[in-house]
């Protein structure tokens, strides 16, 4: 834009900006992409997959996750430390009771490109288990993405003016 | 067309046995019977009354059809997040009414089921849950995770040790095939097998 002088307009392409993302009620897999595009830097128009222009992504609520279907109890978590006999496997609800932060950082992990640029992108990924965030990364903050998935009323939501207003299907 | 009640001789008050809504055929119009029943010493006085109910409100755009839902046009067309719909087809205790009150067709009745079921796993009928007897104290707490669209109910799945390989994969259902026919105002189809 001519109105900018040249610094300005440096300062606003190469800036790294901090995003923040609410994941409750959210899938974790959706969450995962949108960290993922924004940690690799494809949301600019100047990315370079060696010119590190990814920007920092701080997810909170993990521990408000919310999975479709029944995978809570069917996605199995597997991991081997490479000794005999060190096969674990633990489904998501065992894993996430453990640590609530850890189901989001392996999605996002296995979203990212697998070279040595994903340990650097990782330590950019700032994930807390509920609202509480430390001053510093308050600070920080720029924006909040909106949520992927639009979270669905309960009965005790709605008005009683709606419930009333809502017509009788059948009467007993 | 009025009840007959058994006659009760314990209280001595004004009390009402049964109530009912009939619908004159050919008028249209719609009455709603009380039996009161009423003791004074000695004698018991049992009046039926008949009252008329106006109908005013929305009206169904259908109103030939059997089913409730097809007279109001919702078939294929409801989810299980549509909660003002599906509370009036569920008890106070979360279990369902019968066909034969509801008057709903067997397909709708089960489409019914399977999206109430959806919606409490889903917790979006908190007021609807069994009660539990006074003084009952939960030993284990429970761990509250948020799930949508489970098909399956939480006690009864296995977690998937082997996923298989890519040709053969186990896959983790979400949601359930019998809303496949719902409409759809995107291009992707409905995505069931993750």
């Amino acid at each position: 834009m001519s109105s900018f002088t040249k610094s300005a307009q440096q300062w606003a392409t190469f800036a790294r900006s901090w995003y923040l993302i609410d994941a409750r009620m959210q899938p974790p897999g959706k969450i995962a992409t949108m960290c993922s595009v924004r940690l690799q830097g494809k949301h600019k128009p100047i990315y370079h997959a060696l010119s590190d222009v990814g920007d920092h992504v701080v997810v909170m609520n993990t521990r408000h996750i919310a999975f479709s279907g029944n995978k809570w109890e069917q996605k199995v978590y597997s991991s081997h430390t490479g000794y005999p006999g060190s096969f674990k496997q633990v489904t998501a609800a065992q894993l996430h009771h453990k640590d609530p932060k850890a189901i989001v950082k392996l999605a996002v992990y296995g979203m990212l490109p697998k070279n040595l640029a994903r340990r650097t992108m990782m330590r950019r990924l700032h994930l807390f288990p509920d609202d509480v965030l430390p001053e510093e990364i308050l600070t920080n903050l720029s924006e909040e993405l909106p949520q992927p998935r639009d979270i669905p009323r309960t009965l005790s939501e709605y008005t009683q003016e709606e419930m009333e207003s809502f017509p009788r299907l059948f009467t007993p | 067309m009025h009840n007959e009640p058994a006659m009760d001789y314990d209280s001595c008050d004004m009390r009402a046995i049964s109530a009912c809504t009939l619908s004159i055929p050919g008028t249209g119009s719609k009455q709603r019977g009380e039996v009161i029943e009423n003791q004074e010493g000695n004698t018991t006085t049992i009046q039926g009354i008949a009252e008329d109910i106006c109908t005013t409100g929305p009206q169904p755009p259908n109103p030939t059809a059997q089913c409730p839902i097809y007279r109001w046009n919702l078939q294929n067309r409801y989810n299980y997040t549509d909660v003002l719909l599906l509370s009036q087809f569920i008890r106070s205790d979360g279990g369902m009414l019968p066909r034969r009150v509801t008057g709903l067709c067997t397909e709708e009745h089960k489409k019914i089921v399977i999206c109430v079921q959806m919606a409490q796993r889903a917790g979006l009928l908190p007021d609807h849950k069994p009660k539990l007897p006074e003084g009952h104290v939960q030993k284990k707490v429970k761990p509250q995770l948020n799930r949508y669209l489970t098909r399956w109910s939480v006690k009864s799945v296995k977690p998937i040790y082997k996923t298989g390989l890519k040709w053969c994969k186990k896959r983790m259902v979400v949601g359930h095939p019998a809303m496949q026919n719902n409409e759809r105002y995107g291009v992707k189809p409905l995505y069931l097998k993750h």
